[in-house]
């Protein structure tokens, strides 16, 4: 079912997507391009945030607080390296793992939720609890339920993502329309067929959405537990760094993180655009 | 019929779930469907002490959090904790609010702090626990620090959204038909903007939280985090699993007993 989500890697210019665009103006909402030259004041933003950091650095001049030119270097590093490449693809894994669970507990959670107040109320506290305990408790418990390897990271990060996809998918049921219901069942339409032609249309755009809403947060909590206990990935990077005590390094990987994640975020929120452009007027 | 889905209330891309609001706090359906879920989740919990040796039983959770209240270091921990979580939640709301007020009204200030403000929304917790912990040693900076940037871009991004849902023809009309300040400021901006800042406080909460235990866990001595370190560390999980009570009981009270009627309260204008 999200077999189509895959942002292509190459496409997402970031937020503004200047081309032909299906853009559809009916879409009220997003979009408040325009005006200033927006790309001129965030370049700007971002070069006094660097300088003021540099300024600092150097009134410190320790190397527990690197400039931004030490961390930019570690970057490069770790970038041209390979380790960039091998720990993010290792992190990824466990997400993409993590987000295959949490769609398949998700889907038939979110079902039952969108059909039936009942399962609304029953799940509402599990759900609540799933998606807002610290991380900190993820992290120990995949840690000790699992050990130091893959499973602990995959498992916590299919429970974050769980109450998304439930809550998504439930308001997905919620926005089927309920006199099409009536007149599939008038016209005798085969369950099959309500589910095809009603259902996955109305499933697909808040799976999707739940993905994107769920996606950062269960990273975060992935790479946490990484922190606590992996042979691999972006938070045992960080770890290792911070053992040895080599702040550059916890730096250049958590500017890396920064990077790719909202990369991903606006990958998806375009895919997002495109896919499910047909759709914007219903929602 | 089909309720309009109002997935995220113009939060955050990175916000938790947006559960519904609903009409009667009082239902029997929803007390049944309520006390069925808290019967399931301790029946799996004791499902799990079955399965795996090393999970500790709701009774033995229970008897350690009382020797913990007994030897004092169950309200003491909380004291202190509770003390620093407020200290940097405080200052990240009075100078969230500040900015996301400026970045609603402003486009330049939109503009330039946008990004950072998506970076700060994308960087862990446990991040700036570490680096607090290198920076400030095991001192109570350690902790307010990292509660103060955990919540910062939350509180920024949810005010700014806060201060663009005014609607600025209705306050145009008033001042045109010379309604006082005061009304304007009670009738036609409060309403607008309870909501989000409800929000703002809501998800401000979470993510200090986060990063309170984090903090404490890497870089204190004492409080809440330090303690659930304190049995992890000496492998007894039922002292670690008593704190998890107590950290989930913290959310599950401020969100759902305190900001959940907060939240029904200042949206009921709404008809949606």
């Amino acid at each position: 079912m999200t077999s189509t989500v895959v942002p292509t890697p190459g496409t997402p210019p970031p937020a503004p997507a200047p081309p032909p665009a299906p853009a559809s103006g009916a879409g009220p909402r997003r979009t408040r391009s325009g005006g200033s030259p927006r790309w001129l004041v965030s370049l700007a933003a971002i070069v006094t945030a660097l300088l003021a950091w540099w300024l600092v650095a150097a009134a410190i001049g320790d190397a527990i607080v690197p400039s931004p030119l030490a961390v930019a270097d570690r970057m490069a590093d770790i970038v041209v390296t390979g380790a960039a490449l091998e720990h993010f693809v290792a992190s990824i894994g466990k997400i993409l793992a993590g987000f295959g669970i949490a769609v398949l507990v998700g889907i038939p959670v979110g079902f039952l939720m969108g059909r039936s107040a009942f399962w609304t109320a029953y799940f509402s506290l599990p759900l609540f609890v799933l998606g807002n305990v610290p991380g900190l408790t993820y992290a120990v418990f995949g840690l000790v339920v699992f050990g130091v390897g893959a499973t602990g990271p995959v498992v916590v990060s299919a429970m974050v993502a769980v109450p998304f996809i439930a809550i998504n998918v439930a308001e997905g049921v919620r926005s089927v329309d309920g006199h099409l219901l009536d007149m599939c069942r008038a016209f005798d339409r085969s369950p099959a067929a309500v589910a095809r032609h009603l259902y996955v249309p109305a499933l697909t755009t808040f799976v999707f959405a739940g993905v994107r809403y769920g996606f950062a947060m269960a990273w975060k909590v992935e790479a946490l537990t990484e922190v606590f206990g992996a042979s691999s990935g972006v938070g045992f990077m960080i770890r290792r760094a911070y053992q040895e005590f080599q702040v550059a390094d916890m730096l250049a990987w958590t500017m890396l993180f920064i990077v790719l994640m909202v990369l991903i975020e606006r990958g998806l929120a375009l895919a997002e655009k495109r896919l499910f452009s047909w759709r914007k007027d219903l929602a | 019929m089909t309720t309009t889905p109002t997935l995220v209330p113009a939060a955050a891309t990175t916000a938790p779930p947006a559960r519904r609001r609903r009409r009667s706090p009082v239902d029997p359906v929803q007390l049944a469907a309520g006390a069925a879920a808290i019967a399931t989740i301790l029946l799996g919990w004791w499902a799990a002490t079955l399965a795996g040796d090393r999970v500790p039983s709701l009774g033995e959770t229970v008897d350690r959090l009382g020797s913990e209240q007994a030897l004092g270091e169950l309200w003491g921990n909380l004291a202190i904790s509770m003390n620093r979580f407020v200290l940097g939640l405080v200052v990240a709301l009075v100078v969230g609010a500040a900015l996301g007020v400026l970045m609603g009204l402003s486009r330049i200030a939109d503009h330039a702090l946008a990004d950072l403000t998506m970076a700060g929304l994308a960087a862990p917790a446990v991040i700036w626990a570490l680096l607090t912990t290198m920076w400030f040693g095991f001192g109570w900076l350690t902790p307010v620090t990292t509660v103060f940037l955990a919540a910062l871009p939350f509180v920024m991004v949810n005010i700014a959204g806060a201060v663009r849902a005014v609607p600025a023809d209705l306050v145009l009309m008033a001042r045109a038909f010379g309604v006082s300040r005061t009304d304007v400021l009670r009738h036609i901006i409060a309403p607008a903007v309870a909501g989000s800042t409800v929000a703002a406080v809501r998800f401000a909460i979470m993510s200090a939280w986060n990063g309170l235990l984090l903090a404490e866990w890497f870089g204190s001595t004492s409080g809440v985090g330090w303690r659930s370190r304190y049995w992890y560390d000496a492998n007894q999980l039922d002292g670690f699993l008593a704190w998890v009570v107590v950290f989930v009981v913290f959310l599950v009270v401020v969100d759902q007993l305190v900001l959940g009627p907060v939240e029904r309260r200042v949206t009921r204008w709404r008809t949606a």
